[in-house]
């Protein structure tokens, strides 16, 4: 080796260890920054201005107190945020990314704060608790991964920062509809309070499962009658034999979710339940509905009986 | 690529019916590995839909062999498609590997050194395969940054495969002109090379999957660069008698050519005013994926031609003299 092979040598170490240096020093892992919304008038910017105020600006997660999260993590939240959930979810949680258009079902806008999968009755928003489990869990049967391999103060801290983005999305949506006709101090107050309240109160709105009776003939076919029948009208989206192919999905180009987008229903022979296949996960979804479509509660239409008899049937398609 | 380069003749050789079967195999794989595997590996990268299925081996319960295309796009998005395609070029990657390694280990008279790149062939595919389920399983960024080394270094080992099965390589080797310690340089040179390219692709990696900053891969790129025309410089200049190596300069100059087109692009189109160019978000984000794919692309091939041409300065360039 020449003299200048070995000074081409050391400039080329010299010059790679510069480089990996800087590749892991001049990232934070955060590039980017959660979008701010389209404020058309200036009542719109004080209101923004508000909701910057109790939850913070880009960068900075707050919540205000009263809420059911604390802010303890939300820095270790936003943190892991960015790479687990970002580039499905996007910064602010509207789910507004590449990667969300390629995927269906398109991953939740959590700035609606409408989880499908949930423990809570109908019209209540879902618990910390649900938060983490989907976190932690997933979602079966989409690009909704679950993340048991993270620590748990990990899976905590994500499980803080949905919640806070929700709270955020639901308190903004909530003031910028009140705002006509009002001051947006007055508005955001009255927003800020009603999601304050509602959100709280939620985990005392937690469903309870009764006791599953033991499946027999006799409640599969009672199941089976009231899955085709006028009552539950399960057949008129899923079809007589659970395929997914009732007359409701022919109508009018077929089924939308809330955010208008195509629903295909589930297949009920195929083993793909995303929210879970136990049958108190089943119990929980024919008795609350599924919220964001057009999937109905059957409860106070059916009684407990009845409803475990329409789980009976369904676990009996499962070819 | 270790050995100095020592002649030997046609009449030696392995069973000639055997060689050429393990040599198409061999390019076989390197093409499939080359434009499908790392080609829709990096189009998963580019357009983020790494997690359309975060199950493995099947996907979202359905099988690996599924084909039905539309009915996947259907259920699961068309990122889903993309994923799936990745995973069956993986598959047939890996059966073209494994016809290889079995063609290299079972026909009569084959070298040991043909076996050892096969085999060696054959466990960085099953590697990449259980990297690339770790990657998915475990939501891993590390994983796909070593999902992405682990690529490339099939690539590296299959293009020598391809190289040292190919009938030239069986034709004893012409003298250079160029005296031993010129020779030693382009040898080593060409060594550096490669491991640099390994490092840039690690800053590579690290920025798509957002793991690393710009300013990391810009100092690498550039050094990488640097080591390159250094030794396309030595290949035409030094061993302007040496057809094969002049070839093997002439490939890597237009190649390192078109690939600092294709990064100076994708600096362009991802980082600066220019990605507003584009009218929409949808035309933004095919250019932007595209062109970003292409530098991968652009990369692997840069890679396999400097595998080429340090293989051909170890085994195929003698000193004047002998």
């Amino acid at each position: 080796m020449t003299r200048g092979d070995a000074w081409g040598l050391a400039a080329v170490a010299a010059a790679s260890v510069a480089g990996v240096i800087l590749v892991f020093a001049g990232c934070d892992g955060s590039p980017q920054a959660a979008p701010r919304p389209d404020l058309a008038t200036p009542q719109e910017r004080e209101l923004y201005a508000l909701l910057e105020e109790a939850f913070g600006g880009a960068g900075e997660p707050r919540v205000p107190g009263g809420m059911p999260v604390s802010g303890e993590l939300l820095d270790l939240g936003r943190a892991s945020w960015t790479p687990q959930c970002a580039h499905c979810h996007g910064m602010d949680g509207s789910a507004d990314t590449f990667t969300a258009r390629a995927l269906q079902p398109r991953p939740r806008d959590l700035r609606s704060g409408v989880l499908k999968y949930k423990s809570t009755e109908r019209g209540w928003p879902p618990t910390r608790a649900d938060v983490l489990d989907a976190i932690t869990d997933g979602v079966p049967f989409t690009g909704m991964s679950g993340f048991a391999n993270l620590p748990r103060k990990a899976r905590e801290s994500l499980a803080d920062y949905t919640m806070y983005l929700m709270l955020r999305g639901r308190t903004w949506e909530r003031a910028r509809a009140a705002l006509p006709g009002k001051e947006p101090a007055a508005a955001f107050e009255e927003a800020l309070s009603a999601v304050r309240e509602r959100w709280s109160a939620a985990a005392g709105h937690v469903v309870e499962v009764p006791p599953a009776p033991p499946a027999t003939e006799e409640s599969v076919a009672r199941g089976a009658r009231l899955f085709r029948g006028e009552r539950a009208a399960c057949a008129d989206c899923h079809g007589t034999d659970g395929a997914g192919d009732g007359p409701r999905t022919r109508e009018d180009g077929g089924l939308v979710d809330d955010w208008g987008r195509p629903l295909p229903v589930r297949d009920l022979r195929e083993e793909r339940w995303r929210g879970g296949r136990d049958p108190a996960d089943l119990y929980r979804r024919v008795s609350q509905g599924i919220p964001g479509t057009p999937m109905p509660p059957m409860d106070g239409v059916l009684a407990d009986e009845e409803i475990w008899a329409l789980v009976h049937f369904v676990q009996s398609l499962e070819e | 690529m270790g050995g100095d380069a020592t002649p030997s003749g046609p009449a030696t050789g392995p069973d000639e019916r055997g060689r050429r079967w393990l040599h198409r195999l061999a390019v076989a794989s390197t093409m499939v590995t080359v434009a499908l595997t790392c080609g829709l590996g990096g189009t998963i990268t580019s357009t983020e839909v790494g997690m359309a299925y975060p199950t493995w081996p099947d996907i979202n319960g359905s099988s690996l062999f599924n084909l039905f295309y539309f009915r996947l796009a259907e259920a699961f998005g068309w990122g889903s498609v993309v994923e799936h395609t990745h995973r069956q070029a993986g598959m047939l990657t890996g059966v073209l590997v494994m016809a290889t390694a079995a063609c290299a280990l079972f026909l009569p008279g084959m070298p040991r050194r043909w076996k050892r790149l096969s085999v060696a062939a054959l466990l960085l595919v099953i590697a990449q395969g259980l990297i690339g389920a770790n990657r998915v399983l475990a939501n891993s960024y590390p994983g796909a940054i070593a999902h992405a080394l682990g690529a490339q270094a099939v690539v590296v080992v299959l293009v020598i495969l391809v190289k040292t099965t190919g009938r030239a390589a069986l034709v004893r080797p012409e003298p250079a002109s160029a005296p031993r310690h010129r020779v030693d340089r382009l040898r080593l040179w060409s060594t550096v090379a490669l491991a640099l390219m390994f490092v840039n692709l690690f800053s590579a990696a690290s920025l798509r999957h957002k793991q690393g900053a710009f300013a990391g891969h810009l100092l690498l790129a550039v050094t990488t660069t640097a080591v390159l025309l250094f030794l396309v410089q030595q290949a035409m200049t030094k061993f302007r008698d040496h057809a094969a190596m002049r070839r093997h300069g002439r490939q890597l100059a237009l190649l390192l050519g078109a690939q600092l087109g294709l990064g100076v692009a994708a600096w362009a189109f991802l980082f600066t005013r220019m990605q507003w160019v584009f009218a929409t978000d949808a035309s933004r984000f095919l250019a932007q994926s595209t062109i970003a794919t292409a530098h991968l692309l652009g990369g692997v091939l840069v890679m396999a031609a400097v595998a080429a041409l340090g293989w051909e300065a170890r085994h195929r360039l003698l000193p004047a003299g002998g």
